[in-house]
């Protein structure tokens, strides 16, 4: 079975020191003021806003990070032990990280579900397969899902705790599909037709001998992938390569960059491959 | 990959609360009254705070890193162990972690250390909520999916639901879930500004009720199909979680959004509110939790079924009260009884609801198990053990 995806919703920018103020862009994607959200909760709100576009009242959240809401737990952990204060209570209450999903299904005016889904190297990924089950055993029917990684200044210290060299460039990302089991008369960006995971290298490639069809696709290679390891499946599949990665630094969940790219700018199918440092592998197929 | 259709039986579980390590000594401590907390000397904050707790049984709060993983790994052994699963379906599993705090007790450790050297320490030097579950997947060998819930008290809730859905529609042959919490700064000092701690046993929805115990729990439930199995395993029927918008801290008074994920469960599990046997309440005994779960219950059930908290027994703990409580309830159905709560709301008082007073026979049933946390999200499960609806 397939779902369809009928919107899709991007907030992606270089950061380093001078953080954008995104109070007026939350407004403009939410359509109001939201109030006493940290940096995190506002990222998710302009782009899970971006992708509502008629979201069913009933559509559930899925909301995913390779890290987290570090910009609430840095405050409050130096509220604690810099500061040696007990932490106020609304930045404690929002350290829980699905506080970012209240805050999207109280803008987006949704009661389904909502999960908060954390994977250090396929959060988006992992989000949206469980997102797809869902739809696909019919527990959901509309399903909004997201992965958002933000900066936490100083800059510096910030490439110090993702473990990056000094010049690194980072970046905050916010990527949102809205999936729908039943599209019905709207139109269609395209299909998710399989997410799959592989224990290893054999097994993927096995996969993909029998799992493609004659259809035009293109290749997104993981950031997590080494690039002489996305060379070499470049080279094995002899796929087009989707560029998505050039212009942009370091966030830990780029695998919404590429499919919203692919969504945006793509045609034919796309796969998209991503590994982790244990050599367990991801696939996610679209198709337009 | 396998045939979808099949149950996810629960094949093993394993757990460590304050009552005990293992299943049986804690099934044994339920059988006795439930005790007041112990208090932790926090010297932390400028103002020293003492900070009500249950913490692990046998387990000092000290070395935090040694305490969690080496917990961590006994209670999974337990699990797997009495899964008897075989080294390749071992490998195979997926992981779902359920917690609000993960490993933060690790990371408020080296953080309080590190600034003892210098003052330009960086908290969360390295982290991510997927840490945990990172370790679990080094130290077994595992080769299947990883995911981990932070959805405040229901997460392990949350991730045992994900967890069935993966295995039931045969993306899955077997799943280890987790639920872990342990004490850390953060939620202390946050429980405690918020004013909710008490100092007593708790007491949920009695009219003396004033407020939650923090408690540690860890517990692991491995789930899987076994079609040969001829013993009536517990399985989860059916299950809903719903987002709740009336408030970031506290469900709507009214009890109509709690009352909503009741009912979803109820058409889940292909139940009538009539046909549950019993029902584990949430049970914060903070004063907006247990009037909007009163009213809840209420507009779902004419007359209420035999209701029962296990708060009072291990406190609540946080992200792992889903997995925590429903290991100790059906392994207490498993032995024969259900979970009495003498002295606590012994009488229906203002908001209606009495808890069962004294252990008593259970066989085969329904049983509904609610959790509703912060940030708006409301689990409710209904775990069956009938053979026939296997």
């Amino acid at each position: 079975m397939t779902v369809s995806i009928v919107d899709c919703g991007v907030y992606c920018e270089n950061a380093a020191d001078e953080l954008p103020v995104l109070k007026q862009q939350v407004k403009e994607s939410v359509g109001r003021d939201v109030r006493r959200i940290g940096r995190f909760i506002q990222l998710a709100l302009i782009g899970a806003g971006r992708a509502a576009t008629d979201l069913p009242a009933n559509s559930a959240v899925y909301l995913s990070s390779g890290r987290g809401d570090m910009g609430a737990m840095v405050e409050v952990l130096d509220s604690i032990y810099r500061d040696r204060q007990s932490p106020r209570p609304l930045s404690f209450i929002n350290t829980v990280s699905n506080a970012a999903c209240f805050y999207v299904a109280q803008a987006l005016g949704t009661e389904g579900a909502s999960s908060f889904i954390g994977n250090r190297y396929f959060a988006l990924e992992m989000a949206l397969k469980s997102a797809l089950l869902d739809l696909e055993t019919k527990s959901i029917d509309s399903a909004l899902v997201g992965a958002v990684d933000m900066v936490v200044a100083p800059a510096a210290v910030h490439r110090e705790r993702l473990g990056l060299p000094a010049a690194a460039l980072m970046a905050e990302g916010s990527h949102w599909l809205q999936l729908q089991r039943d599209p019905g008369d709207r139109p269609v960006l395209a299909t998710l037709t399989d997410i799959a995971t592989f224990p290893d290298r054999e097994a993927l490639q096995h996969w993909l001998s029998d799992g493609l069809d004659g259809s035009e696709w293109t290749l997104a290679t993981g950031q997590y992938l080494a690039p002489e390891e996305a060379a070499q499946w470049q080279a094995d599949t002899g796929l087009p390569a989707l560029e998505y990665r050039s212009d942009i630094g370091h966030f830990d969940s780029q695998a919404g960059r590429a499919l919203c790219r692919f969504l945006e700018d793509g045609g034919g199918g796309l796969v998209y491959l991503n590994r982790d440092p244990r050599g367990r592998y991801v696939a996610v197929i679209l198709k337009k | 990959m396998s045939e979808p259709g099949q149950r996810a039986l629960f094949l093993g579980a394993g757990i460590h609360t304050c009552l005990g390590n293992g299943v049986e000594q804690n099934i044994r401590a339920l059988q006795q009254p439930a005790t007041p907390p112990g208090l932790h000397l926090n010297k932390i904050t400028a103002e020293e705070l003492q900070i009500p707790c249950k913490l692990l049984s046998q387990t000092p709060l000290e070395k935090p890193e040694e305490r969690l993983y080496r917990a961590v790994n006994n209670v999974v052994e337990q699990a797997l162990s009495e899964a008897q699963l075989t080294e390749t379906q071992r490998s195979t599993m997926g992981l779902f972690v359920g917690s609000s705090s993960f490993d933060i007790s690790v990371w408020e450790a080296a953080y309080q250390r590190e600034l003892m050297v210098s003052k330009e320490a960086v908290a969360l030097a390295q982290t991510s909520i997927a840490l945990l579950a990172d370790y679990v997947v080094d130290e077994l060998g595992l080769r299947g999916e990883d995911y981990s819930f932070n959805t405040a008290c229901t997460a392990s809730a949350n991730a045992l639901t994900a967890a069935v859905t993966q295995v039931e529609s045969g993306a899955l042959e077997h799943a280890l879930v987790l639920g872990v919490e342990l004490y850390n700064e953060v939620s202390a000092l946050g429980f405690e500004g918020l004013g909710l701690l008490t100092r007593s046993v708790m007491k949920p929805f009695d009219a003396a009720r004033d407020g939650l115990v923090l408690g540690e729990g860890i517990s692991a439930l491995v789930i899987g199909r076994r079609p040969d199995s001829d013993k009536a395993h517990f399985y989860l029927r059916g299950a809903a979680n719903l987002s709740d918008c009336f408030s970031i801290s506290a469900a709507n008074p009214d009890g109509s959004s709690i009352a909503a994920v009741m009912n979803q469960a109820l058409v889940a599990a292909d139940l009538r509110e009539d046909q549950v046997d019993c029902l584990k309440v949430h049970g914060t005994a903070s004063l907006s939790n247990d009037e909007a779960e009163a009213a809840g219950m209420h507009q779902v059930f004419a007359q209420l079924p035999t209701l029962c908290a296990l708060k009072p027994y291990i406190g609540h703990t946080l992200g792992a009260c889903g997995l925590n409580e429903l290991i100790l309830f059906y392994r207490a159905a498993e032995e024969g009884f259900l979970i009495a709560n003498p002295g606590i709301s012994a009488q229906p008082g203002e908001l209606g609801v009495a808890l069962n007073q004294q252990s008593m026979p259970i066989a085969q049933g329904n049983f509904m198990l609610n959790y509703f946390g912060f940030g708006g999200n409301n689990t409710s499960l209904l775990i069956s053990n009938r053979l026939q609806d296997k």
